[in-house]
């Protein structure tokens, strides 16, 4: 339990400075945030002055930076300049079709990318791994928004075998596919290089040795141990999600998180940029808090090593 | 220059000709190096391979497939795929190698100097450098354009940034092993000062460490610096650099599928032959990663 506690209070430094860094990010753009809100609109000084009140701008910026730390922790990020709604809210309503997308992307890409690495891995230098490491080297090559804009040009519109637009799985095929070919390629050559060197622990001589057909051999022995060092990186995939996201759905004009994102860039909506990274980082270091745990439990010498 | 000649213990001295012959002899290497020097070669003598400007319109019939006149056929302004194609090589592949540039140079700089300072310095940056890791990198390139403004040279410093903790990193492990070396320990019983070890023992020594890194983030910079322009943050029309040629075609690729097959080979091609080289030098130069 300690191990988790001391895990849990390192992750306390990280966010900090993250966040910090996203406030002194946005407190640096260039342009006042009123005349970012009116967006153009004309306003007597008397109205601006009554926004920036509003908003909290006429306070100095140690006030702010600390309101804006409680207001993080309390999930109470403001409300967007150019809705006006509050930014959780926002986040909250594009959530679901981000997270079907990179549900479907995840599991595209580590069933490929399992199979590839699992495939290259047991016969190092056949014409197997060779042509195994050439669909590996075309994931982690092909521009993620031209192999959907080929999908949606070949699947989509000239065979018509899947919807490109919609709700429901159909039309999630082809977005699922780009992303999960994206990671794929990553995740191949990793799980092959794992698989290479516990093929060769003495261990895997002794099960060859007790008779074990090579079948048993790479499922029940070789791979529980292979897996470990790709888990690890499950929580460093999370990062490539969200690119895969923001960019997926750009290609298939999705709603979601990344076209969100984008979106408050463009339009400068820094309430909403803010949030998006707030919870972005929050989401991204609670995720690699459970790999850890996790990895934990597929190989539990590491957590006697820890504790000790 | 050290760098040129690379010391390897036990592996006799690599040589760059020794590298090049290494690089030749491998398919995936060789065919790396012919696609990349046929992209680079056709974004250099662009003017030279073709009649067109990459900015003149009507060069053809609008959005004309492949004929003898446009060999990859035209955009919605008639203008010619092919040409735009080739120019475009010269804004995308520059744009990368200037992003790995500045990555390598800043994350380096940084590196050696938490390395070799050590102690408290060291681990504070080294916790920088988890915090950037931990950071999406598409998030903060985002972010830093927003900062800066659209247009492709802040993209090569926003996603610049986002490398950094690649190149600190492993150049800070690198630093450390060297610092423990002979030589350093010589020349530091020579008299000479911190900054004058760094750059001139430490620095020449990890340098083939770098150009695999390089090289092996240049692909990935191609790709990421393409995407952003793809999402209307980079380059901005009518520039022929890749990725906007594609968001441009995006709409159209339903009456000429050119428009957006042309650019996306292009730009596939540049980054797996970057990657094919890359993954050849890291097994020449790192004997450790070859099987």
């Amino acid at each position: 339990m300690t191990y988790f506690l001391r895990r849990i209070l390192g992750m306390v430094p990280v966010l900090l400075v993250t966040w910090t860094l996203v406030f002194v990010v946005l407190e640096i753009i260039p342009g006042d945030p009123v005349n970012l809100m009116l967006a153009g609109r004309p306003a007597s000084e008397e109205v601006r002055e009554r926004e920036r009140k509003r908003l909290g701008l006429d306070k100095p910026v140690h006030v702010r930076y600390v309101s804006f730390l409680g207001r993080a922790l309390k999930g109470d990020l403001g409300e967007s300049f150019q809705t006006r709604e509050p930014v959780t809210k926002m986040i909250l309503d594009q959530l679901r079709p981000t997270l079907e997308l990179s549900l479907g992307g995840f599991i595209v890409g580590v069933t490929l990318g399992v199979i590839l690495g699992v495939l290259a891995g047991i016969r190092p230098n056949s014409w197997l791994d060779t042509s195994s490491m050439f669909v590996a080297l075309l994931g982690v090559s092909l521009p993620s928004f031209w192999t959907g804009m080929l999908l949606i040009f070949v699947f989509g519109s000239t065979l018509r075998w899947v919807p490109i637009v919609g709700e429901g799985i159909p039309a999630l095929i082809l977005p699922s596919i780009t992303v999960g070919l994206f990671l794929s390629g990553g995740l191949a050559r990793l799980i092959r290089s794992s698989i290479l060197e516990v093929m060769g622990q003495d261990y895997i001589r002794t099960a060859r040795a007790k008779g074990l057909s090579q079948w048993v051999v790479v499922m029940k022995h070789a791979m529980r141990n292979a897996l470990i060092p790709p888990v690890t990186l499950l929580g460093v995939q999370f990062g490539l999600l969200i690119t895969g996201a923001v960019i997926t759905e750009t290609v298939f004009a999705r709603p979601g998180l990344g076209q969100l994102l984008l979106q408050s860039v463009l339009n400068k909506d820094i309430p909403l940029v803010q949030a998006l990274v707030v919870y972005a980082t929050g989401a991204y270091i609670i995720l690699n808090l459970l790999v850890d745990l996790l990895y934990g439990i597929i190989d539990p010498r590491i957590k006697l090593e820890q504790a000790s | 220059m050290n760098a040129a000649v690379m010391a390897h213990p036990g592996r006799g001295r690599l040589t760059v000709g020794r590298v090049v012959r290494s690089l030749v002899v491998n398919p995936g290497a060789l065919i790396g190096a012919i696609i990349l020097t046929a992209l680079v070669v056709g974004a250099i003598f662009a003017p030279v391979l073709t009649p067109f400007d990459y900015y003149a319109t009507d060069t053809g019939p609008r959005l004309s497939p492949p004929t003898t006149a446009n060999l990859l056929g035209t955009d919605l302004h008639g203008r010619d795929i092919f040409t735009r194609v080739l120019y475009g090589g010269r804004f995308s592949l520059s744009v990368g190698i200037a992003t790995v540039l500045f990555a390598a140079i800043l994350g380096s700089l940084f590196g050696i100097f938490i390395g070799f300072t050590g102690g408290r310095v060291d681990a504070l940056g080294s916790r920088i450098i988890d915090v950037m890791f931990g950071f999406p990198s598409i998030v903060l390139s985002i972010l830093i354009v927003a900062v800066l403004g659209v247009g492709l040279v802040n993209v090569v410093i926003a996603v610049g940034i986002a490398e950094i903790p690649y190149f600190a990193r492993v150049v800070r492990g690198a630093v450390l092993g060297a610092k423990e070396q002979l030589f350093v320990e010589a020349s530091r019983a020579l008299g000479a000062g911190d900054l004058r070890i760094m750059l001139r023992h430490i620095l020449p020594n990890i340098f083939p460490t770098m150009i695999v890194l390089a090289t092996l983030n240049l692909g990935g910079a191609i790709l990421s610096t393409a995407s952003l322009s793809f999402l209307g943050l980079g380059a901005q029309p009518p520039t022929p650099e890749w990725g906007t040629m594609l968001s441009s075609g995006r709409e159209f690729m339903r009456y000429n599928p050119a428009v957006m097959v042309f650019p996306g080979l292009a730009l596939f091609l540049a980054v797996m032959s970057v990657n094919l080289l890359g993954d050849r030098l890291r097994q020449i130069l790192d004997p450790r990663a070859a099987d």
